[in-house]
C-alpha cells in the first residue's frame, strides 16, 4: 500500500483529496436540503394521493416538499427490521399498521401532534385507531363492500326494492329461489340474481358466491360457530342455480339483478336518496345475524413514525388532514378518501392516472408532491343527504388486523371448492379454515 | 531439504491468497447476516431493543404451527429426497449401459436451467387447480398439491442427480466390470454388487446436493400455492415468512436459526461421512 502511495505523484493526490472534499460537500448539501421535507411511506401508491390535506399543509409550509416512498411490505419490513426506514409518517392498509403499533413503532398522536382522543369531526372508526384511548392513526381511506339493486331488472321480474334496511343471508337465499328466470320466454334462462365469484382458478365456484363465508372469517378467530349454525345454508347459497357463471361478460343478453360495488356506495346512494332516475340502487350487503352491519371493509391510515426526523412537519400534516379545510375537499372519484362526518363543499379535480406514477431516485421509488400546484376545483356534486347516509354505512366497519391477501383468499377459496366436490366433509372444511385462520393470525 | 521445508511454510500462505476474497465473501453474505438473525433471536419484538432472553425459543416450541412446519418439512424432504436419487441411480445405469441414450441427459438437465416462476408457471397450467387436468379429476386439494410439489422436484433434479452418478460410474475400472461380465454376472449384479459399493462417495455428494435443493423448493412452493399451502405443505419457511409479515422479528430469528442448526447438523454428519470413506480409501 506504501509502495502504491509512493507511485502516485502529488497531483493525483490533490486531485483526490478534491474530489473526497467535493463529494462531502455535495452529500452535507443534500442532507441540508433533505431536511425541508416531509417524508411519507406508503405500500400503495393510491395513498399518495392526498390533495386535500397536502394543500392545507402548504399553506402552513409552502417552501416545503412532501416526499412519498412507495415501499413494497417486504422492503417495508426489511427496513423496520434493519432500523433504517427513513420518513416521518407511513399512511398503511390497518394490519400493518396495527402491528407496527403493537410493536412500538409508532408514536402516540397526543404526544407526537397534540391530538388527545378520536378527533370529533370524523366518522367514527376510533374503534381501530386508537389503543387505550390513544390515537395512533388517522384514517385515510375506507372501502367496504356494498351491493347494488339493477331496478330496471327488479321491475321486470316484479320485484320491488327492499331499501337500504339491512337483510340477512336467509333473506338473500330465499331472494335466490326465484332464479334463473326466462322473461322473454324463448325457453332459455336469461336473468339471474348476480354472477358468481370471480375467481378464475376455482371452477367450482365460478356461479357461487363465497362472500357469506368470508363475511364471517374476517370477524372471528374460528370456523367452528359457522361449521354448527351457518354450514347448511351456506351450502344452499353455494349450491343455488341463481348465480350467473363468472365467464359470461357484462356484454351478453344475460341479466343480473344484484351486483357488487367494491369500492364506495356513493353513487348508488345518491339516485336511491334523490329519486334521480338511474337503474343502481344502494342495497347493503346481506349479514349473518339480521343487524345494521358491521359490515367488512378496508382501512388505510396515517401515523407517525417513532423516529420521525421531521416531527413538526409530520405533526402538521396530521393536523391539515383534520383541518377544517383538509375535510371540506375531497378528491374527484375518490370518494373512500371521504372520511369527515361533514358533507364537504368542493372536490379537487384529479385528471392523472389512476395510479399515481412514482420515478425511481436513488434506488427509490419517489413522488414528489409541492405547493403551487394549481389544481382545479369543482362544487363537490352528491347531496348532503346522500353523503350523510354513505358515511353512515362507512361508520359500520370492520376491518381485519389479519392480512387476508390474495393468497389466503385462494387458499380459502380451494377449501370451499374440494367442499362443494365432495372431496372433503363439513368437518374437514372446518378444521382447513380454522388452520388457515391460524397460520394468518397465529394464533396459539 | 530446505527447499521442502521452506514450500511447506510457503506454499499454504500462498494458496491462502485465494481464499481471501471468498472468505470475506462468505463472512459479509452469510456470517454477518446469520449472527444478526442469532442476536435478533435473543431480542425482543419491538421498536426498542430489549434483550428477551430465551423467550422466542420457548414460545416457537410452544407452538403447533411451527412445529408442524418442522414435520411437514422433514416428511417432505426425506421421500422426495430418498425419491430422487433411487430414480437418478436407476436412470444413469440405463445410460450407461446404453450410451446411445446419453443425449437424453440434456432434456433431463433443462428444468435446471429453467428459471423458478417458468417452471411453476408451466407446472401450474399443467397440474394447477383450474387446469384440465384438475378439473376433469376433481381430486383431493392437500394429496394433490403434495404429488405435484413431489413430481416437480424430481422433474427437476433427477437429470443433476444422473450427471453425477453417470460421472461416478463412468470412473469405475472398466477391467473389473469386464472381469465380472467374464465371470457370467448380469448387468443388474454387476450394478447391485460392484458398482454400488463404489459409487458410495458419489451417492453422499449427491443427497448432499438434493438436500440443499430440497429446503429449496419452498421458492417453488410459495410460488405454486402462496403464503397458505394446504397443512401438509406448510413448511418452516411458510412460517419464517408469515412471522416477518406480523414484525416477529425475534420469533422469525429463533425459527430460522433452529432450522439452520439442524441442517448444519445434517451436513455435518453427510461431509463426516463423505470425509471418513476418502480417508479409508485412501
Amino acid at each position: 500500500m506504501i509502495r502504491l502511495l509512493a507511485v502516485w505523484d502529488r497531483k493525483a493526490r490533490i486531485i483526490t483529496i478534491c474530489i473526497c472534499l467535493f463529494m462531502t460537500l455535495l452529500l452535507s448539501s443534500v442532507a441540508c436540503a433533505e431536511t425541508d421535507s416531509l417524508r411519507i411511506i406508503v405500500t400503495y401508491a393510491e395513498n399518495a394521493l392526498n390533495y386535500p390535506a397536502e394543500e392545507a399543509f402548504f399553506k402552513l409550509h409552502p417552501d416545503t416538499e412532501i416526499e412519498y416512498i412507495l415501499y413494497t411490505e417486504e422492503q417495508l419490513y426489511a427496513h423496520l427490521q434493519a432500523g433504517t426506514e427513513d420518513a416521518d409518517l407511513v399512511i398503511l392498509p390497518y394490519n400493518i399498521l396495527v402491528s407496527m403499533e403493537e410493536k412500538g413503532y409508532l408514536k402516540y398522536l397526543d404526544d407526537a401532534a397534540g391530538i388527545t382522543g378520536y378527533p370529533d369531526q370524523l366518522v367514527d372508526w376510533s374503534e381501530w385507531l386508537t389503543r387505550n384511548d390513544r390515537l395512533f392513526a388517522l384514517p385515510v381511506t375506507v372501502s367496504q363492500p356494498s351491493w347494488f339493486w339493477n331496478e330496471s331488472v327488479g321491475e321486470t321480474l316484479g320485484l320491488d326494492y327492499p331499501g337500504t334496511k339491512a337483510w340477512t343471508w336467509e333473506d338473500y337465499a330465499e331472494l335466490s329461489e326465484k332464479f334463473p328466470r326466462d322473461t322473454d320466454g324463448d325457453g332459455e334462462d336469461d336473468t339471474y340474481l348476480m354472477y358468481g365469484s370471480r375467481v378464475s382458478a376455482f371452477p367450482a365456484l365460478w356461479n357461487a358466491n363465497t362472500e357469506m363465508a368470508e363475511q364471517y372469517i374476517v370477524s372471528h378467530s374460528e370456523f367452528n360457530t359457522f361449521r354448527r349454525k351457518y354450514l347448511k345454508l351456506f351450502r344452499k347459497i353455494v349450491t343455488s342455480p341463481a348465480l350467473l357463471d363468472m365467464n359470461h361478460s357484462s356484454g351478453s343478453d344475460k341479466h343480473v339483478l344484484l351486483g357488487i360495488n367494491g369500492d364506495n356506495p356513493l353513487i348508488f346512494l345518491d339516485h336511491a336518496v334523490i329519486g334521480e332516475e338511474g337503474d343502481m340502487l344502494f342495497l347493503p350487503p346481506p349479514t349473518l345475524d339480521g343487524k345494521e352491519g358491521p359490515y367488512f371493509g378496508y382501512l388505510n391510515a396515517c401515523g407517525m413514525l417513532q423516529n420521525a426526523a421531521s416531527r413538526e412537519l409530520a405533526s402538521d400534516f396530521l393536523l391539515a388532514m383534520i383541518s377544517e379545510e383538509g375535510l371540506n375537499y375531497s378528491i374527484s372519484m375518490r370518494y373512500d378518501k371521504l372520511i369527515s362526518k361533514a358533507c364537504p363543499q368542493w372536490e379537487y379535480l384529479y385528471d392523472g392516472p389512476w395510479v399515481p406514477k412514482f420515478v425511481s431516485s436513488g434506488g427509490r421509488l419517489i413522488l414528489r408532491a409541492g405547493s403551487g400546484r394549481n389544481l382545479k376545483v369543482a362544487e363537490f356534486p352528491y347531496s348532503e343527504k346522500a353523503f350523510s347516509a354513505m358515511q353512515d354505512f362507512r361508520s359500520r366497519l370492520i376491518v381485519s388486523t389479519v392480512p387476508f391477501e390474495r393468497d389466503f383468499y385462494d387458499a380459502l377459496h380451494a377449501a370451499i371448492q374440494e367442499w362443494l366436490y365432495g372431496n372433503i366433509d363439513d368437518d374437514s372444511l372446518a378444521e382447513r379454515m380454522n388452520y388457515l385462520l391460524g397460520i394468518a393470525a397465529n394464533r396459539k | 531439504m530446505a527447499d521442502t521445508a521452506r514450500n511447506k511454510l510457503i506454499y499454504p500462505a500462498r494458496d491462502m491468497r485465494w481464499f481471501v476474497p471468498g472468505f470475506w465473501g462468505w463472512l459479509l453474505l452469510y456470517a454477518a447476516p446469520f449472527v444478526l438473525s442469532l442476536v435478533t433471536s435473543f431480542i425482543a419484538d419491538s421498536a426498542e431493543i430489549r434483550f428477551a432472553g430465551l423467550d422466542h425459543y420457548r414460545n416457537l416450541f410452544g407452538d403447533p404451527y411451527y412445529l408442524m412446519s418442522v414435520k411437514n418439512t422433514a416428511l417432505f424432504l426425506f421421500p422426495v429426497v430418498l425419491a430422487v436419487m433411487i430414480l437418478g441411480i436407476l436412470t444413469a445405469q440405463i445410460l450407461f449401459v446404453v450410451p446411445r441414450l446419453r443425449g437424453l441427459l440434456a432434456i433431463f438437465l433443462l428444468p435446471l436451467f429453467l428459471p423458478a416462476p417458468s417452471i411453476t408457471a408451466i407446472w401450474n397450467a399443467m397440474v394447477g387447480s383450474g387446469s384440465l387436468i384438475a378439473r376433469l379429476l376433481q381430486p383431493r386439494d392437500e394429496q394433490w398439491k403434495y404429488l405435484s410439489l413431489f413430481l416437480l422436484f424430481l422433474w427437476k433434479n433427477t437429470g443433476i442427480a444422473a450427471t453425477l452418478y453417470l460421472t461416478g460410474m463412468k470412473a469405475l475400472d472398466n477391467a473389473v466390470l469386464d472381469a465380472a461380465r467374464v465371470d457370467g454376472a448380469n448387468e443388474w449384479a454387476i450394478f447391485f454388487r460392484i458398482e454400488l459399493p463404489q459409487l458410495r462417495n458419489i451417492a453422499l455428494i449427491t443427497l448432499l446436493y438434493l438436500m440443499m435443493n430440497g429446503v429449496r423448493i419452498f421458492r417453488e412452493s410459495y410460488m405454486l400455492f402462496g403464503a397458505y399451502p394446504p397443512p401438509n405443505l406448510f413448511f418452516v419457511q411458510h412460517y419464517i415468512n408469515l412471522g416477518f409479515a406480523r414484525l416477529d422479528f425475534g420469533l422469525l430469528s429463533a425459527a430460522g436459526t433452529i432450522f439452520s442448526l439442524l441442517l448444519l447438523l445434517v451436513f455435518a454428519l453427510l461431509w463426516k461421512q463423505l470425509r471418513r470413506r476418502e480417508e479409508d480409501a485412501a
